[in-house]
């Protein structure tokens, strides 16, 4: 006596019926569908099914135009360039935030530095009032200083020089001519 | 944009360093430097006065109230130095020589001579450099055997000799320590 064995739903058949023209199907689900093939009309389906499939494979494949393949491979150059773009710039970004902009802070912290140090003095602190006070004594002093070095020199050369060699001889004479005039 | 306004300001800030190298006092026309006499002595200096840069403004502005003639005429300078030393009688020969050469050196370098005096023993010298028709500096050299009575003096700025001689004899002259 034979098992029962229910012939599958029809939808259950129609889901697989590309699927056994393409071989597709486990050795189970083949067998179950050749069992429901017997019944209804699901040979003349196949039949059709398979008609289909071999008319499409002999259709020619169709040419993409040119201008067509021209603008894909455009648009697929132009979205690899701008890929390579973005993750380079990220590259660089994350180079940049890592390494080199720490690197030109610190250089240009150490040139402002640098440049301080050659611009500026520490500041000196201010002289006291008592040292402003010596130190205007001093001043007066060498101004007084030199008043009497050319005071004294400027006397010395007038007792030297003018009275000696000047005043003196001409005082001399003239006292000469007073006392014996030329007739 | 950053980088380039830093950039702008270093090299702004440059120059400034090469400016206040122009302007240092040794570099001054009228300046001589005292401590090449220092060397001819064994002794340290018994008088010395050193009273220039922002100590000099100072004291030209504490005499403001008091003196302003002096202190128009202290606004005018740069430095006043001075240097005193004992000589001993036996030594003037020698440190007159040298004098007499710094004399010379002076000269040579486009110094004037306003006076020479040469005696047995004393030797007064007084130069004056002039720049641009007015008197940048002074230098004047007495050699003279005592405590201190052996000077060099130094003033460095713009001189009017009439207007020292004019405030000089306001003051009295005596020892600096009794001043």
């Amino acid at each position: 006596m034979q098992p029962f064995d229910p012939a599958p739903p029809r939808d259950w058949m129609d889901e697989r019926l590309e699927g056994y023209l393409d071989g597709d199907l486990t050795p189970e689900e083949t067998a179950r569908f050749e069992r429901g093939l017997r019944r209804d009309d699901w040979a003349a389906e196949l039949r059709r099914a398979a008609s289909i499939r071999d008319g499409l494979r002999a259709l020619p494949l169709p040419e993409c135009p040119p201008h067509v393949t021209r603008a894909v491979l455009r648009e697929a150059r132009r979205r690899a360039r701008a890929e390579w773009l973005h993750r380079t710039r990220e590259g660089l970004t994350h180079a940049w935030r890592l390494t080199a902009r720490p690197a030109l802070a610190m250089a240009v912290l150490v040139a402002l530095v640098v440049v301080a140090a050659l611009v500026t003095r520490p500041p000196r602190p201010a002289p006291a009032r008592a040292e402003v006070e010596h130190a205007l004594a001093e001043v007066k002093w060498t101004l007084a200083y030199l008043s009497e070095v050319g005071r004294q020199t400027g006397a010395s050369v007038h007792r030297d020089v003018l009275d000696a060699h000047v005043f003196g001889p001409m005082h001399e004479a003239l006292g000469a001519f007073a006392h014996d005039p030329p007739e | 944009m950053r980088i380039r306004t830093l950039f702008l300001a270093l090299i702004l800030l440059g120059p400034t360093g090469a400016v206040h190298a122009q302007d240092r006092l040794e570099d001054a026309p009228g300046y001589v430097d005292l401590r090449t006499f220092e060397a001819w002595f064994d002794a340290s200096p018994t008088l010395e006065v050193s009273v220039k840069g922002p100590l000099l403004r100072l004291v030209a502005e504490a005499s403001r109230y008091d003196d302003p003639d002096l202190a128009e005429m202290l606004a005018g300078l740069r430095a006043i130095q001075v240097r005193g030393f004992p000589l001993r009688r036996s030594d003037f020969d020698e440190v007159a020589r040298r004098a007499s050469e710094m004399a010379d050196r002076l000269e040579a370098r486009g110094w004037d001579t306003v006076i020479r005096v040469r005696k047995d023993d004393e030797q007064v010298d007084m130069h004056v450099k002039v720049q641009d028709g007015r008197i940048a500096g002074m230098v004047v050299m007495v050699v003279q055997p005592g405590y201190d009575e052996t000077v060099f003096l130094n003033i460095v700025g713009e001189i009017d000799p009439e207007q020292i001689g004019r405030l000089g004899r306001k003051f009295n002259i005596g020892r600096l320590e009794d001043w």
